[in-house]
């Protein structure tokens, strides 16, 4: 049976990455770049439960930062879907590109 | 070592679900992806022998993100043409996001310390974990301070999105001075 290590765990982690931070720079919705952001966070648990596999001195430390990560995107996507409401309320637009109002 | 053939089924759905959640023209389309690529993530997870963060990440990421940003966009999308946009290859964010993991998988193939990690640790168990969670010189104090994060959090989403408009009577300032004053 053809087997993996760790390596290939963290090549797939940098992969997602890279595929968030393509989305939260080209993204016109302020939604889409939020989702984005998600994606990132998602790639960064990966990468810490690869470790958490192949390592017993990381693995508890692991569990730890990967639950801490969750609180902390539970905050901030509830903060920043609650300021995209916010601002569409105001502006009527979710698009970042037209929130131009303090543009120099 | 891991099976190659079920990392490489999780490994793509995980990469699809991201994929797509970046570039879905629809962004309840992209909402719908990204509870794919959670659902692929914890599947990924429990694969690697972490049953627990698994069923927090399913539980976290596609059941409470996944609705509050479907409910976000009920709330803010009036119409279906709202919430469709022009799909667009953005060039420049591309190359800096294929730079970034050209850089990264360089530097991941090139380590020999990840390469020789291949027999896999004894897996944590949920006791142990809550037991080291919870000691005096353990993680308490993170734990707390966690707790006043996310209560903070939901503090600033519900002063944030309060209706400032409404009076007291519940009428809005454009329903009596009439039009957009």
């Amino acid at each position: 049976m053809p087997t993996v290590g760790l390596t290939a765990v963290v090549l797939l982690a940098a992969a997602l990455f890279a595929i968030g931070l393509y989305g939260a720079i080209s993204n016109d919705s302020a939604i889409g770049i939020l989702i984005s952001l998600e994606i990132m966070a998602i790639s960064i648990t990966v990468n810490l439960m690869g470790f958490a596999r192949f390592s017993s001195v990381a693995q508890a430390n692991a569990w730890f930062f990967s639950v801490f990560l969750m609180v902390i995107t539970a905050a901030e996507i509830g903060i920043g879907l609650a300021l995209v409401v916010a601002v569409y309320r105001r502006a009527r637009t979710s698009e970042v590109d037209d929130l131009s109002e303090l543009k120099g | 070592m891991l099976n190659a053939i079920a990392f490489g089924v999780l490994g793509f759905a995980l990469l699809l679900g991201a994929v797509n959640a970046v570039t879905a023209g629809n962004v309840v389309h992209a909402a719908f992806w990204l509870l794919e690529c959670a659902c692929a993530s914890a599947g990924f997870i429990w694969f690697l022998g972490a049953e627990y963060i698994a069923i927090i990440q399913l539980l976290v990421y596609a059941g409470a993100v996944g609705i509050l940003v479907i409910f976000t966009v009920m709330v803010t999308h009036r119409s279906y043409e709202d919430a469709e946009r022009q799909v667009r290859v953005a060039w420049l964010p591309l190359v800096f996001a294929a730079a970034l993991f050209g850089l990264l998988a360089y530097g991941i193939l090139t380590n020999q310390t990840l390469a020789s990690m291949t027999s896999a640790a004894d897996s944590l168990t949920i006791a142990e974990f809550g037991r080291q969670m919870f000691s005096p010189d353990g993680w308490t104090l993170a734990f707390e301070i966690a707790s006043l994060v996310l209560t903070v959090g939901l503090i600033a989403a519900v002063w944030w999105t309060r209706d400032t408009d409404t009076d007291a009577d519940g009428s809005t300032p454009a329903d009596t001075q009439g039009g957009d004053a």
